[in-house]
């Protein structure tokens, strides 16, 4: 073990948390502060890794494609394209409560999983993308993780001041007013379904764009990795961990949960060769163990609902 | 304030567990095992670990590699899922500084580390088990090798004894991947060439409670027998019990992923005679017989699973190629493997690691006669394979025949 590379593991590392982070951050825009209960994050994350791999690759026999458009049209397709299946779904379901639109969204992923299961004029079916290009591949050499980081990094950043300035105006105001009472806020006058519906979309569109960062990243994708334990669940804990409606909170969940499922490899690794297999077993409970003590001790999260200042949203409206 | 504790305890924690194995890595030949102990194939994942533990055992008792390092391998749970397994492969090579490594089973995995992971890496990777046909058409500068044959072999093969079972019709139920897939094409088009009919291919959904809909779409044209393209634990066992209870289908012709004693138990005076294709051994050479004989002297009965004799195998041949290449660099390896292997060579089998040092010293060409038949990779990294027949008898599944490629 080298310290290159550690840090080389670490930089891979921060890119996968890092992709979730985009994730968990688009489910805090519809849960944290909408109120939404989004269970089909891997829907929305399929349909935009896909939009993009199709996107940027060139011509294929086997699945849709040959466009071959730059990296960043990639993203922005599989964001759009993501907000408007995210558009297409709300509409009918918008204006469920709670664990109903749980139950619609679930229902939505399963089928867009199908779909590319099935459509192998689209996507190569159970077969998958391959090849799919990374941006500026082999212009770093070895560091072009690096490079990869960078550009996770400034979505971060550009997905986080974007939501927190959208959250720290009237706008975000009537949001999380919704999620409290929403007949408070019909009783003022305000079109809940449209605010519900724009949180909804929002949220699509930042999932739409972590999904082709993994895409790219991967340079690999079936549906196969659009299954629901790593692809939702695992994100809901990221949120829940690192405290609903908060942002920054939201960040560091996806960090430190992807750490706790990833870490406790080093931890079981120090068992003896004999015990390999009980000790992928041990690492599954440590995981469960790791995730209780945070919740017990810290119910609302590590870092609990951001309180908002008066200031920054009574000064327009 | 707890909530510090045991941050600050799991961070030392993992700290220290990154500095101990630091310690204890040095001097040791190293080789990452990436093997899915948890997920939907964790009930192969121990099974073909011990496999690649068998061949270390050899090698290390019979004085190691590259003048007297032991081997050592490191495993990284997969989960089966291609997250988990992309992430555990970069550990491997960035933590462990592995630069070859054995694995991983399922495609859907192995091929996301190779584009993510070991290719940029310039890191060796041998998979025992995958066997997409996308594998063979990857952009991998050669870093990629499996010691099985593609899908689309063992489809001729099952299309072929579908035939010689004197069977008019069939239909064919598969598993919806890209295993399934591949199988199932390659079965219709063969048992189509030798002029019989198709009646129904029916892609069906893993784990689902039942499969009646499925099977009566496929028996809805009295086909002769179905060919069922599935896995133990993914509905395979209940398609089978569901086929039988309702009396669509009283004949049956299986594949690989069902050549497990369990889709057996209760049924087998129904399934008496049934038949079954698999990949398997190349015929020729002692290879398959000792490695069962040192395998259950090890760890006790081998289970009747596949791809346990090739992760003996990618092991053994990682082992051949890092003396060869004298180094454990990446690209040095990867050359190695080819000029180490010959057909015409001298050959060495599973358990003459001394003999295979002696040679590699003298310069010559080896003809590894592994656990699973004679190992030799084409100009793309697939190995060249043979598909085994088996044949359930008194409950029991036993080998009957071998087609060559």
């Amino acid at each position: 073990m080298t310290f290159a590379g550690v840090f080389s593991y670490l930089v891979f590392f921060l890119i996968f948390a890092g992709i979730y982070a985009v994730m968990t951050m688009a489910l805090n825009m519809q849960r944290g502060f909408a109120g939404l209960f989004n269970i089909g994050i891997a829907g929305f994350w399929a349909v935009g890794s896909y939009t993009s791999a199709i996107m940027t690759k060139g011509p294929s026999p086997d699945h849709l494609g040959g466009f071959g458009m730059p990296f960043i049209i990639g993203l922005l397709a599989a964001g759009l394209i993501s907000a408007l299946v995210a558009l297409l779904v709300g509409i009918p379901t918008i204006r469920l409560r709670e664990d109903y639109l749980g139950i619609a969204t679930i229902g939505i992923a399963e089928i867009i999983r199908l779909v590319i299961k099935n459509e192998a004029w689209l996507s190569n079916g159970v077969r998958g993308i391959s090849a799919i290009p990374k941006p500026m591949a082999g212009s770093f050499g070895s560091n072009y993780n690096l490079f990869f980081l960078l550009i996770v990094v400034l979505i971060i950043a550009l997905f986080y001041y974007l939501s927190e300035k959208g959250i720290n105006s009237p706008w975000g105001r009537i949001l999380r007013a919704i999620r409290e009472d929403e007949e408070v806020v019909k009783a003022v006058g305000k079109n809940v379904v449209r605010y519900r519906m724009e949180a909804f979309i929002l949220g699509a569109f930042m999932m739409g764009v972590g999904g082709a960062l993994y895409a790219h990243f991967t340079s690999f994708i079936s549906p196969e990795a659009f299954r629901p334990m790593q692809a939702t669940f695992l994100v809901w804990i990221m949120l829940i961990i690192g405290g609903s409606a908060n942002n920054f909170g939201s960040i560091v969940g996806a960090f430190l949960t992807w750490g706790i499922w990833t870490g406790t490899e080093f931890l079981t690794g120090m068992l003896p060769a004999a015990y390999t297999t009980q000790a992928a077993a041990i690492r599954v409970i440590l995981i469960g163990v790791f995730l209780e003590l945070i919740l017990l001790n810290r119910p609302q999260g590590l870092f609990g609902e951001k309180k908002y200042s008066s200031a920054s949203t009574t000064a327009d409206g | 304030m707890f909530k510090k504790k045991i941050l600050i305890t799991m961070l030392l924690m993992l700290f220290l567990s990154l500095t101990v194995s630091g310690a204890l890595a040095q001097e040791t030949v190293k080789i990452g095992t990436l093997m899915p102990l948890t997920g939907g194939l964790a009930s192969y994942g121990q099974f073909t670990r011990n496999g690649t533990l068998l061949a270390q055992k050899i090698i290390n008792e019979q004085g190691g590699l590259l003048g007297g390092r032991e081997l050592e391998l490191v495993n990284v749970d997969t989960q089966t899922n291609p997250q988990a397994g992309v992430d555990g492969a970069q550990k491997l090579v960035s933590v462990n500084g592995i630069n070859a490594i054995v694995g991983a089973l399922s495609s859907g995995v192995t091929i996301p580390v190779a584009e993510s992971v070991t290719v940029p890496g310039e890191v060796v990777l041998i998979s025992p088990a995958s066997t997409s046909p996308v594998l063979t058409n990857l952009d991998d500068d050669g870093f990629v090798f499996r010691t099985v044959p593609s899908d689309s072999l063992q489809g001729v093969v099952a299309g072929n004894l579908a035939a010689d079972l004197n069977h008019d019709s069939l239909a064919v139920i598969y598993v919806n991947n890209d295993y399934g897939q591949g199988l199932n094409d390659a079965v219709v088009e063969q048992f189509e060439e030798r002029g019989g009919e198709v009646t129904a291919s029916i892609a069906f959904e893993p784990n689902k409670v039942s499969y009646r809909s499925e099977l009566m779409e496929a028996a809805e044209d009295n086909p002769d027998a179905l060919l069922l393209i599935a896995y133990t634990d993914d509905g395979g066992i209940t398609i089978i019990r569901q086929a039988l209870e309702n009396g669509f289908f009283d004949e049956f012709i299986f594949t690989d992923g069902l050549k497990a004693p369990e889709i057996t138990e209760g049924v087998e005076q129904y399934l008496e005679g049934m038949r079954g294709t698999a990949p398997t051994s190349m015929p020729g050479g002692e290879g398959p017989e000792l490695f069962t004989e040192l395998y259950e002297e090890e760890f006790g009965e081998i289970p009747p699973k596949p791809y346990i004799d090739t992760s003996f195998d990618a092991t053994f041949v990682l082992a051949l190629a890092i003396e060869k290449a004298g180094s454990t660099e990446g690209p040095a390896i990867r050359d190695a493997i080819n000029e180490v292997l010959a057909e015409d060579g001298m050959v060495v089998n599973i358990n003459e690691w001394n003999k295979a040092k002696d040679l590699i010293e003298a310069g010559e060409k080896i003809r590894y006669e592994g656990a699973s038949g004679p190992v030799l990779f084409n100009d793309v990294g697939d190995s060249m394979g043979a598909i085994g027949i088996w044949k359930i008898e008194d409950g029991d599944i036993v080998n009957e025949s071998v087609e060559v490629q």
